[in-house]
């Protein structure tokens, strides 16, 4: 092993050490709170996962296929016996594993996302595929900041108009692209039935989801918990997952917390495990988090897939209008209609203001803020952003301003 | 759950309209829907027969305004007008027998898991002012047989030539003479072999799009004249739609002005039928409501489109708790 070798095993080791680290602090501060209860550790065990891919490969007992944001639909991976993974992650020691081979302003989840990957020891097992919907100009690099295998990635291109026929002729091509992908991969064959049944199986976890942004939109449940639930979604088997937020289910009809303080919606870049480090402050700065527009949070799940028609292309095209239209990510050209999400909230229930997140490095919600703020501000609702990324060292200054801003 | 009541109204209708008659039920000569009268002992008649017809139509009214004749052509313009004003486009949706035939095609076709063809958003514009062309079709030919002499063999110009209805609802009264071709002379000829090859390209049009005929149907367009005066309601909350689609992917007559309006309230537009399939398939709270009056009759809403949508948990999957 030469030197460089040998540099790069020991800086390896050591991140895996801090990663490992990270996580756990993140675990046990939840674990410490008040409001925790026994219900909520099938969760914590489960955003544990990342960090051990032969564990969560032999508990999801499918062949994994990885995937970055949230466009490639969920239930056509599980209809052909795989299990789809996305590439996320809130860990900034991981980061740090990449950030010296990439701009300094690159969205930190990325950089946190290559840096997972180059943790992953060769005895870890790898995912089958990876599929990677064209979203933001840095998930566009990502075989090339990875090096991976280009006969095992699939780019779904996502057309940036959703309103026009082209745009969504071209995403429901996409759409059979990877039905075409997956089925050469993975030596299945995509029928019918078995995605009518994923269909099913996703729109009862959709249903339960529901529920639970119900709860919390009525101020029983605490932002960070419903994080968890959502962050741990597909870590776990679908079935299994959809139990356990019955559970929850149950646990917050019984013991209801109260909202304290002032209600508000999130919105912005996407928010992960273990940096809940934004929505721990707001609750600090005396404010409940009631809703909020991100990617890794209640818009996993925007819209419902309803098919009229069961045909198999009746299915298809319910399935690809319901990641491509109902999606509100910035990196759509034709975006106006994200502010109704927000104004629908704000219209039903206590929510007294707008704090915007932005991940330094992540372009479309931050040029996308910029006219929410406009909008906002114009009907009247306060607005903050909030520039920051996974350290710590801006937590004070992040408080203070979430502090004046809870006075408004 | 709506589709389940519709699937009940329509076919209680479908029965009264096609054999209400034989035990004494008739709603007149007036109604805003394709009850067609060339079914023996139907229970109640097609309007577009009383605007056509040379003794009954508009052109009677024109020409003999005051008399009892002219009296009578209006006393059916304004029965229809009050039927439409009650229900609007319900009677689309909801009544008219030929719709549920076409719906009935329809799911035949989904139980046999065949794709519905799909029409282009130019090619569905295109279609559009079709049935106006039937409609002027149908008013002016009699105007020209009553004011230009034009022979009398073009008398009821659309049902005899065109209407799909004409030759294949009898057939539900064991008639088939509508089928036949009529050799009196060139114009019958040719009247007769356009309503026969309509009434074929229509059984296969149905069968791989929903609702094939309505897309040219000139009776929705007389119907929407009146929707602004009617208590019938079609409305969005546009500032919480959520732009998902499900609206327009799931309407029968392709309609986007739902899912693309974005300013006005008012979404009961030209070619809808009220069947409220859309706002059955609307997630967002409150974004789509059918009104009578101010009563909101349904709105749209998370909850529903899980009930609607999530069908009843088998043993050996997972139960939700709703
Ligand atoms: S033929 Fe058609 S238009 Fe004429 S009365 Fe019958 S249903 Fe109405
Ligand atoms: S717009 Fe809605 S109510 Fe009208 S026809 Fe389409 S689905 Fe039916
Ligand atoms: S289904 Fe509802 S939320 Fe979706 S686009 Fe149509 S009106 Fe908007």
């Amino acid at each position: 092993m030469d030197d460089n070798n040998k540099r790069r095993a020991r800086l390896r080791s050591r991140v895996r050490q801090e990663v490992q680290t990270e996580y756990e602090s993140a675990r046990r501060l939840m674990e410490a709170r008040d409001d925790y209860d026994p219900v909520w550790a099938y969760f914590l065990d489960l955003l544990m996962r990342p960090m051990d891919r032969n564990g969560l490969q032999a508990a999801v007992g499918r062949p994994v296929v990885e995937h970055l944001c949230n466009q490639a639909p969920y239930e056509l991976f599980h209809a052909m016996g795989v299990h789809p993974l996305r590439m996320a992650s809130g860990c900034f020691a991981a980061g740090r594993l990449s950030a010296g081979d990439f701009p300094v302003l690159m969205c930190p989840m990325l950089k946190a996302i290559v840096g997972m990957q180059r943790l992953r020891e060769s005895s870890q097992t790898a995912p089958s595929a990876r599929v990677v919907p064209t979203t933001c100009d840095w998930v566009v690099q990502y075989q090339q900041m990875t090096d991976a295998d280009p006969e095992q990635t699939f780019f779904m291109e996502l057309p940036h108009l959703r309103e026009s026929e082209r745009g969504q002729q071209r995403w429901l091509e996409q759409a059979y692209e990877l039905v075409r992908f997956l089925e050469s991969r993975m030596g299945v064959k995509l029928k019918r039935k078995a995605l009518a049944s994923s269909v099913q199986i996703f729109m009862r976890a959709w249903q339960a989801i529901g529920r639970l942004i119900e709860q919390r939109r009525a101020g029983r449940l605490p932002a960070v918990w419903f994080m968890a639930v959502a962050n741990s979604f597909m870590l776990d088997p679908i079935e299994p997952w959809t139990e356990q937020l019955q559970r929850v289910l149950g646990h917050v009809d019984a013991h209801p917390s109260q909202a304290a303080g002032k209600g508000v919606f999130l919105a912005g870049s996407p928010i992960l495990f273990p940096n809940f480090k934004l929505p721990l402050l707001i609750e600090a700065a005396g404010m409940t988090v009631l809703g909020d527009d991100l990617c890794t949070s209640e818009r996993i799940w925007p819209g419902a897939v309803c098919p009229e028609e069961n045909s198999f292309h009746g299915l298809l095209r319910a399935l690809a209008e319901r990641y491509h239209m109902a999606c509100i990510c910035p990196t759509f050209a034709d975006n106006e209609r994200r502010i109704n999400t927000i104004l629908g909230v704000l219209q039903r229930y206590p929510v007294r203001g707008v704090v915007h997140h932005v991940l330094k490095g992540c372009h479309p919600f931050d040029i996308d803020s910029f006219r929410l703020e406009r909008q906002l501000k114009s009907a009247g609702i306060p607005f903050l952003r909030i520039e920051t990324d996974y350290v710590e060292e801006d937590n004070r200054n992040i408080a203070t301003r979430l502090e004046a801003f809870a006075e408004i | 759950m709506v589709f389940k009541l519709r699937l009940i109204v329509q076919h209680l209708f479908f029965v009264l309209l096609t054999y209400g008659g034989r035990f004494g039920f008739h709603m007149g000569f007036a109604l805003p829907c394709f009850s067609c009268p060339f079914v023996m002992g139907c229970g109640g008649s097609c309007y577009l027969l009383s605007l056509q017809g040379n003794w009954w139509g508009l052109q009677m009214a024109l020409a003999n305004w005051g008399t009892v004749m002219g009296l009578q052509a209006l006393y059916y313009l304004g029965l229809f007008v009050l039927l439409t004003l009650a229900l609007n486009k319900f009677w689309c949706g909801w009544i008219c027998p030929f719709g549920t035939l076409q719906d009935w095609f329809t799911y035949l076709r989904r139980r046999l898991g065949i794709r519905e063809a799909q029409l282009s958003w130019s090619a569905r514009d295109r279609l559009k002012p079709v049935k106006y062309i039937l409609l002027a079709y149908m008013i002016v030919v009699p105007l020209l047989i009553a004011h230009a002499g034009l022979h009398y063999d073009f008398h009821l110009p659309f049902c005899r030539s065109i209407c799909p209805a004409k030759p294949l609802m009898p057939l539900f009264a064991g008639s088939t003479r509508h089928l036949a071709l009529d050799f009196t002379n060139t114009v019958t000829l040719v009247f007769s072999i356009l309503s026969v090859a309509i009434a074929g390209g229509m059984l296969v049009g149905m069968f791989f799009k929903e609702r094939f005929f309505c897309l040219f149907c000139p009776m929705l367009v007389l119907i929407h004249l009146l929707r602004k005066i009617s208590p019938v309601r079609f409305e969005k909350e546009v500032g919480a739609c959520l732009g998902c689609g499900n609206c327009r992917r799931n309407c029968p007559m392709d309609i986007r002005d739902v899912h693309e309006q974005k300013t006005d309230k008012a979404v009961l537009s030209e070619d809808c039928m009220l069947c409220m399939t859309c706002t059955e398939s609307c997630p967002a709270d409150g974004v789509l409501s059918v009104r009578f009056f101010k009563w909101r009759l349904f709105s749209s809403s998370r909850d529903y489109v899980a009930r609607r949508f999530i069908k009843p948990h088998k043993a050996g999957s997972v139960k939700v708790k709703v």
